[in-house]
């Protein structure tokens, strides 16, 4: 009897501790996850701006890591001591980063972020209940405009990337191989164009910064246009852009690039900073104490290269002056010229970059607030005179070139022949675009990367091997862990 | 948060409740009369035993302890009752009570405490009933040492558990009880009077015993958290009827680092520095016109020498008849080997017993609070420092030295920046037991664990760096407060039955355990929206609220885990011989998702007491003999965070916030990169143990060997995806691993007249091998050093984290030796290093492809070690007694991070170079040496190589301590039992070709089970020299 009962007991204490189930349900009072998220229209909004947060890190990680690698490999920079005395800058314009290298590497992780959070969007949008179809539509047109505007970054600086059109949700999905850049190219250019028409013209002033019809054409247009024989589509594209938006040059170039006119009509797309606090918040890059000179606090890692001041010099206004966006580009101190920087004459001997050196504030505070642009309509005008020139129709070319050598205070172009409106568009897409993460890339399409090198004494033109350096392998991250994709045997 | 649960939480133990009311039912009519019986035990010397075990043999829990009188005072049942009473180091004595109410006992010393008993989880038993691996400490041993935390008491006490402590103060060592069972890595349980408890926070003076359970059958009733061992305290408790006892110690004592890497002075930096720039044909462009060119030795200027430690402890105990108690307070006070850096510790604790027929309660309350102040600077940034920067310069804002590289001034660093934190702690326990019947008992505790944790941090604006961080310009304020409450309850049945030559012994029980936690933090800048300084109107201000008007930080959150369990035990013994224990354990975790949250834990071990057999009292010499073996599941998932299944989505902070609108206005974006993952499951060990104990020429020689294996298997471990994947590394149950070793104990006991000796020896091999992973071509890589790659890899074979590096063979010579380092790829000679010059390493190029890459590394060794081993001698002879205790381990290898970054070579820009690396560098002139030339940016001499593993094999003399007590007559006419004076040293020496810092490196410092066994540069370990005094009256 006894021996029977102690059987029974242990028994039904073991089933009776089946029901502590409540108990056990925890909640996490911090985070929501994915059964309680996705509620509403703004958990949507909220989702969807975090792509752009993705692409601005604070302070010096964005011109470090996500700048960097756009800026220190053209012919317009010259990287300094401060640049190259640390390790992983130093990699990117010697040439010699390898796949652990640490900038291309957050390049690839970050932009996987942002597609990755895309996809999650994608995946749970239609499930959220009170929101109207169009906006459903708006949202996933902004979400997949977003996705492909990350791939177009990833196909600038990696020669193969992984297209992730999904959101994994299995371990067993997480994988993905590498595909073609024309596979990958024609993802960008289906989901730039199937978003574009459904994304707002502009978007109401409370809103303004987020992705729009415009910005997504003018980066399909560029994505036909880096992919060489499809300059008929580009052509297209960017004449769409001029003609059914409101686009136009500012006239005062400098202004774009100090935080004093982020409204700017010539502004497509930029990544955005502020000084608005708004309680807790705070978003500021280092851009001006990176650029300015060291004779007055700043960290001078990198100056204007001596190819680029004789290229402003090569050629005067119609007034006989130096090109007006040298002003906004550079800081030098030269006879009889007047240099002012933040009210005040510049006398340093060391010449440095005015664009996005705000003010003396910013160098000294170490903290910039202006927006870093990176799409503006002069882009697509001279975007669209190289599509016409390489269609061998220079002379239509001519008067989208002017428009910005107008601009610049510089008289009309005058020669209509393919070989001299190419090298002047290459030449005008220098003056304009310094320290705008154009330079390297366009070399690159061009062809020209280590001869620009040469010219201009850039510190890594002699390790650059052709067909080897114009693209980044694939981060050792990438290729540790994902087994579809092997390492990149050139590195 | 509490009072949500109690009512849910009561069901549990409602429940056992009712089944015990309905248990007594049944049983009641086998009640008996009690009676109280009295005793005096003494030893051959009618010398009275304080302390001794009394207990009756049929309900061994229901025992008491002999006052300092040596008298006791027991409650039996029943006339035929046995008494059983042991002391540590004398023959245990069983007689029957009879008639008799008053008894004088005489216990035979004897070598060795076979009878012993031990505490096991929910109960105790017998030594000689053991079946599983249970390690003791000696109670003994513990006495005689003075350690700042529990875990080092168990430093080399027990074979297979290996204990490595930074010289921090205040670290908290870590223990790892026979290798590494968990991927996951894991610290063992600590169960402190049998309530799971933090270690942590127990002043080691008030330890009576440690015990640890190695194996997974003796671990198994602690089922869930036990796969990393479980370590049982028990603190020191009264004795009833024994008048009041005190015991004092102080001691005081200097720490200094066992070792400091030499660095290079002035004269030879500037020329290192030099052939640096010259051998890669740059100008040299150190300007130092005008600067102020010192001498700084910078690890000199930032040490505390001869760092200070003092301790006092006393302990209060004693009892009436019906109730004991023992009060305990301590102080340390402990300096850090860095200036500016101290810790101070109070401990407080009560523990009492109350007795009324057939209850007794025993509560316990302990207070514990630590002061920190935490250094603000480390013995790495010294290194880092140029010796010609000067300490202190005038022409500098701030007046402190900077300059030629980046790096803050650490003397500077110290005397700027304040950085605190105090820890209170409050725990409560109670126990009840309950005996129903003669030989059944109920049990309950409850436990609770407050944590209050306090951190501040504060700096005024200053310059100590050439590129200052932005917030150096600033007033800058840190709060960080933490909340701890962790809630244990458990109640259980003991059952014991004694039928002619079988005994059984069943328990059964359940426990509730809820784990919370919440954390707030801010940091203060203090600046206003344009960047200008701005709040902290008071300079000196501390508290938030000086800070008004600058910009603020706030974060926090908080997490809560919860576990169910219900275990039962079974022991049956026959005639002393045929052992056998059966567990079972059933928890559930509220980390998991509702169809996996339940685990199973069986266990199953048997033993035979050979030595017992009637044909071996014809082996004379063989005194005990005991063959056992067990087997046993244990789950673990303790790596899990709290929410880990979930997919989170998180609102960001003010770094990851983004303008939006013409106006700019900021918004905080909602971010979701985790993947939902429902299936997590228990992580689970299946574990293997095999033992012989024995005892040979009257326990003279007595030993234990033991075999072991244990699989870990579904290991939870962070599973890192590519980055394509646009995941989070997510938890997964993601590989198995094994473990397999002998553990090796061997004790020689001898007393020559006066002289008592002992020489003990432990013993542990360790055999670690992943057996499997998501794939068998799965290769898991170790984390990042210096942007150059990884240097361990965790792969299906080998041991977790092994070493993949490319193999260093010598130096070049010359050009020649250049030139013909070649490899034969399509029947052509390619240099494998064409872009080498004489004095740069050599690599070999294995796959013979003419490149050095990843396909060239190679398995190099690991960090496990294959062997670790102790070896102590204790000695007494008259007053004096003497401790020797040396610890090593050898088979194992160790990265030394360290000398990567001091040889100087590593990175593009100019560095402070270890004195070696600054003289003993190649060049023409000393080609007779390991270092390659110093050239900036030819960083193929600082690749990750095998030129940069070491062996990480040391042998140690961990402790060494020369004890004297006053003899008696002289203690009697003062009316004092017991002064012992002593001086003891810990780390006096070390042999070891490692030339890191220590190579003890605490591997919680490599921060993943993925790179074991990096030399980072460390807080140094201490070799301490102390001297103090144990008082009891």
């Amino acid at each position: 009897m006894k021996y029977k009962n102690i059987v029974c007991l242990w028994i039904s204490v073991f089933l009776l501790g089946l029901g502590c189930d409540d108990y056990l349900d925890l909640n996490d009072p911090t985070n929501l996850n994915a059964d309680n998220y996705w509620r509403n229209e703004a958990d949507v909004k909220n989702t969807a701006l975090a792509m752009y947060a993705m692409l601005t890190p604070g302070s010096w990680r964005y011109h470090e890591y996500y700048i960097g690698p756009g800026i220190l490999r053209g012919d317009d920079v010259l990287p300094l001591y401060e640049a190259l005395r640390w390790d992983y800058i130093a990699a990117v314009p010697y040439f010699s980063n390898r796949p652990a290298n640490p900038c291309p590497d957050i390049i690839w992780n970050k932009m996987y972020d942002v597609i990755g959070q895309a996809n999650q969007i994608l995946r749970y949008i239609d499930g959220v209940t009170g929101m109207d179809e169009a906006a459903v539509n708006r949202y996933k047109a902004e979400v997949r405009a977003m996705r492909a505007y990350a791939h177009y970054e990833l196909l600038r600086n990696f020669r193969q990337i992984v297209i992730a059109d999904s959101d994994p949700d299995g371990l067993d999905k997480l994988n993905r191989p590498l595909s073609s850049r024309e596979g990958s190219w024609n993802f960008v250019v289906r989901e730039l164009s199937e978003a574009a028409p459904l994304l707002p013209k502009k978007w109401s002033d409370d809103q303004y910064g987020r992705i729009t019809s415009g910005a997504a054409k003018a980066f399909l247009g560029t994505a036909y246009l880096y992919q060489g024989n499809k300059m008929k589509e580009a052509e297209q594209t960017f004449k769409s852009v001029i003609a059914d938006y409101d686009y136009e040059l500012d006239d005062e170039f400098a202004r774009l690039f100090d935080g004093s006119k982020e409204t700017s009509n010539e502004i497509i797309f930029a990544q955005r900073f502020t000084a608005d606090k708004n309680g807790t918040g705070y978003k500021y890059n280092n851009m001006a104490v990176a650029n300015y000179t060291s004779d007055d606090g700043g960290w001078y890692m990198w100056r204007p290269s001596d190819f680029l001041m004789e290229s402003f010099r090569e050629e005067k206004t119609t007034d006989g002056k130096y090109d007006k966006r040298m002003f906004g580009t550079v800081l030098w101190s030269e006879e009889n010229v007047d240099v002012v920087f933040d009210g005040e004459p510049y006398t340093s001997s060391k010449t440095c970059f005015r664009k996005y050196t705000e003010s003396k504030q910013a160098v000294s505070s170490m903290t910039s607030y202006a927006d870093y642009i990176t799409m503006r309509y002069a882009d697509v005008l001279l975007m669209l005179a190289e599509a016409l020139t390489e269609q061998n129709k220079a002379p239509e070319a001519v008067p989208y070139l002017d428009q910005v050598r107008e601009r610049a205070g510089l008289s009309k172009f005058g020669k209509t022949d393919t070989e001299s409106v190419r090298a002047e568009i290459r030449r005008q897409r220098l003056l304009e675009f310094a320290l705008e993460s154009k330079r390297f890339y366009d070399l690159v399409r061009w062809g020209i990367v280590k001869e620009q090198l040469t010219e201009a004494k850039h510190i890594g033109a002699a390790a650059f091997v052709k067909g080897k350096h114009e693209y980044f392998p694939v981060p050792l991250s990438e290729t540790n862990n994902n087994p579809k994709i092997d390492p990149d045997p050139n590195f | 948060m509490n009072l949500q649960i109690k009512p849910r939480k009561q069901s549990a133990l409602v429940r056992i409740g009712l089944l015990c009311l309905f248990f007594c039912a049944w049983s009641a009519a086998a009640r008996a009369q009690a009676k109280q019986v009295r005793g005096m035990v003494t030893d051959e010397d009618n010398e009275p035993l304080a302390g001794a075990s009394v207990y009756i043999k049929s309900n061994p829990s229901a025992g008491t302890l002999t006052g300092a009188d040596g008298k006791f005072q027991l409650q039996t049942e029943g006339e035929n009752a046995v008494l059983v009473v042991s002391y540590v180091g004398y023959k245990t004595v069983e007689l029957e009570i009879g008639s008799r109410s008053v008894l004088a006992i005489q216990l035979a010393e004897k070598v060795m405490e076979l009878d012993e008993l031990v505490v096991v989880g929910y109960g105790m038993q017998k030594k000689s009933d053991l079946t599983s691996s249970v390690a003791l400490v000696d109670a003994g041993e513990i006495k005689k040492l003075s350690v700042p935390n529990v875990a080092s008491l168990l430093q080399g006490r027990a074979s297979g558990v290996i204990v490595t402590t930074s010289g921090e103060p205040g670290a908290s060592p870590n223990v790892v009880v026979r290798g590494l069972s968990s991927l996951g890595g894991g610290a063992p349980l600590y169960v402190i009077d049998g309530v799971p408890s933090n270690s942590y926070y127990l002043d080691p003076d008030d330890v009576e015993s440690v015990e640890i359970l190695k194996d997974a059958a003796a671990a198994a009733i602690y089922g869930t958290r036990a796969a990393s061992g479980v370590v049982l305290i028990t603190t020191k408790k009264g004795q009833r009827d024994s008048k009041m006892k005190v015991d004092f110690s102080s001691s005081f004592g200097v720490q200094n680092p066992t070792h400091l890497q030499e660095m290079a002075n002035s004269i030879d930096f500037l020329a290192f520095d030099k052939a640096l720039y010259e051998n890669a044909g740059k100008p040299y462009e150190l300007d130092l016109t005008g600067a102020k060119i010192a001498d700084t030795d910078w690890q000199d200027e930032i040490r505390n020498k001869n760092a200070f430690q003092q301790k006092y402890n006393i302990v209060l105990s004693g009892g009436g008849k019906n109730s004991a108690y023992s009060f305990s307070a301590g102080v340390l006070g402990q300096e850090g080997m860095i200036k500016e850096n101290a810790m101070k510790r109070y401990s407080f604790r009560l523990n009492t017993d109350f007795h009324r027929g057939k209850f007794s309660f025993s509560p316990s309350i302990s207070y514990f609070r630590q002061e920190d102040e935490y250094e603000t600077t480390s013995f790495n940034e010294a290194q880092r420092m140029l010796p010609i920067v000067p300490v202190y310069d005038d022409s500098r804002p701030d007046g402190y030295g900077y300059g030629y590289i980046s790096g803050s001034n650490p003397v500077g660093d110290l005397e700027l920046k304040t950085s605190e934190g105090t820890t209170d702690y409050l725990n409560l326990k109670l126990k009840a037991d309950y005996s129903i019947l003669d030989d059944l008992k109920l049990t309950a505790r409850g436990g609770v664990e407050k944590t209050d944790y306090f951190g501040y941090y504060r700096h005024a604006p200053h310059q100590l760096a050439l590129q200052p961080e932005r917030e150096d310009n600033y007033h800058v304020l840190e709060d960080n407060n933490s909340k701890r409450l962790n809630l244990v309850g458990e109640a259980f049945l003991n059952y014991t039955k004694e039928l002619q030559e079988h005994r059984l012994d069943v328990m059964l029980g359940g426990s509730f355990e809820d784990r919370w936690y919440r954390r707030a933090y801010v940091k203060l800048v203090g600046e206003d929206d344009d960047g200008n300084p701005s709040g902290f109107f008071n300079e000196d201000g501390s508290t938030i609220d000086a800070g008004e008007g600058s910009t603020s930080s706030p974060s926090g959150y908080e997490t809560q885990i919860r576990y169910v369990s219900y275990f039962s035990r079974v022991n049956y013994a026959y005639a002393d011989r045929y052992l056998l224990q059966a567990t079972i354990r059933r928890d559930a975790s509220s980390k998991f998702g509702k169809d996996n949250r339940w685990g199973t834990f069986p266990s199953v071990s048997a033993g035979w007491n050979l030595g017992n057999e009637t044909f071996m009292d014809n082996v004379p010499v063989v005194s005990h003999l005991k063959l056992r073996g067990g087997y046993g599941v244990l789950g673990n998932d303790r790596s899990l965070g709290a929410y880990a299944k979930n997919a989170r989505f998180y609102s960001g902070s003010f770094q990851t916030s983004y303008p939006v609108g013409v106006d700019n206005k900021l918004v905080l974006p909602v971010f979701g990169k985790d993947l939902q993952n429902d299936g997590l499951r228990w992580e689970q060990t299946v574990d293997v143990n095999l033992g012989i104990d024995f005892g040979l020429w009257e326990d003279r020689l007595s030993g234990s060997v033991e075999y072991y294996r244990r699989e870990t298997e579904d290991v939870l471990l962070e599973t890192l995806v590519a980055p394509s994947s646009g995941k989070n590394d997510p938890y997964t149950n993601l590989g198995s691993m094994e473990n397999r070793g002998l553990d090796l104990l061997l004790t020689y006991r001898q007393r020559i007249n006066d002289l008592n000796f002992s020489v003990s020896g432990t013993m542990a091999t360790l055999e670690n091998e992943v057996t499997k992973l998501n794939n068998d071509e799965q290769k898991i890589k170790g984390k990042d050093i210096f942007f150059r790659g990884s240097v361990t890899q965790t792969q299906v074979g080998d041991p977790a984290a092994s070493f993949f590096l490319l193999q260093a063979d010598g130096i070049f010579q010359n050009m020649n030796e250049v030139m013909t380092h070649v490899s034969l790829v399509n029947g052509e000679g390619v240099p494998v290093q064409p872009d080498a010059k004489p004095g740069d390493v050599r690599y070999k190029d294995l796959n013979g492809d003419g490149l050095l890459n990843d396909k060239d590394k190679v398995y190099s060794g690991k960090y496990l070690p294959d062997l670790i081993y102790s070896f102590s001698i204790n000695a007494d002879y008259k007053e004096w007694d003497l401790s020797m205790f040396f610890q090593g381990v050898a088979g194992n290898k160790i990265y030394n991070v360290q000398r990567l970054q001091t040889e100087g070579i590593a990175f593009m820009s100019r560095q402070a170079p270890s004195h070696k690396a600054a003289t003993d560098f190649w060049s023409e002139t000393n080609t007779d040496t390991d270092l390659p030339r110093p050239a900036l940016g030819v960083i193929d001499n600082a690749r990750h190589s095998t030129r940069f593993l070491e062996d990480g094999g040391y042998f140690r003399l961990k402790n060494i301590q020369l004890g004297y007590a006053l003899p008696e007559r002289l203690l009697k006419r003062i009316n004092v039992n017991r002064v012992r004076l002593y001086v003891s040293a810990d780390n006096l020496f070390t042999l070891t070709d490692y030339t890191g810092t220590d190579p003890e490196i605490n591997s919680s410092v490599t921060e993943s089970v993925y790179s074991l066994g990096l030399g980072y540069p460390a807080y140094p370990a201490g070799r301490t020299y102390v001297m103090g005094i144990q008082l009891s009256f």
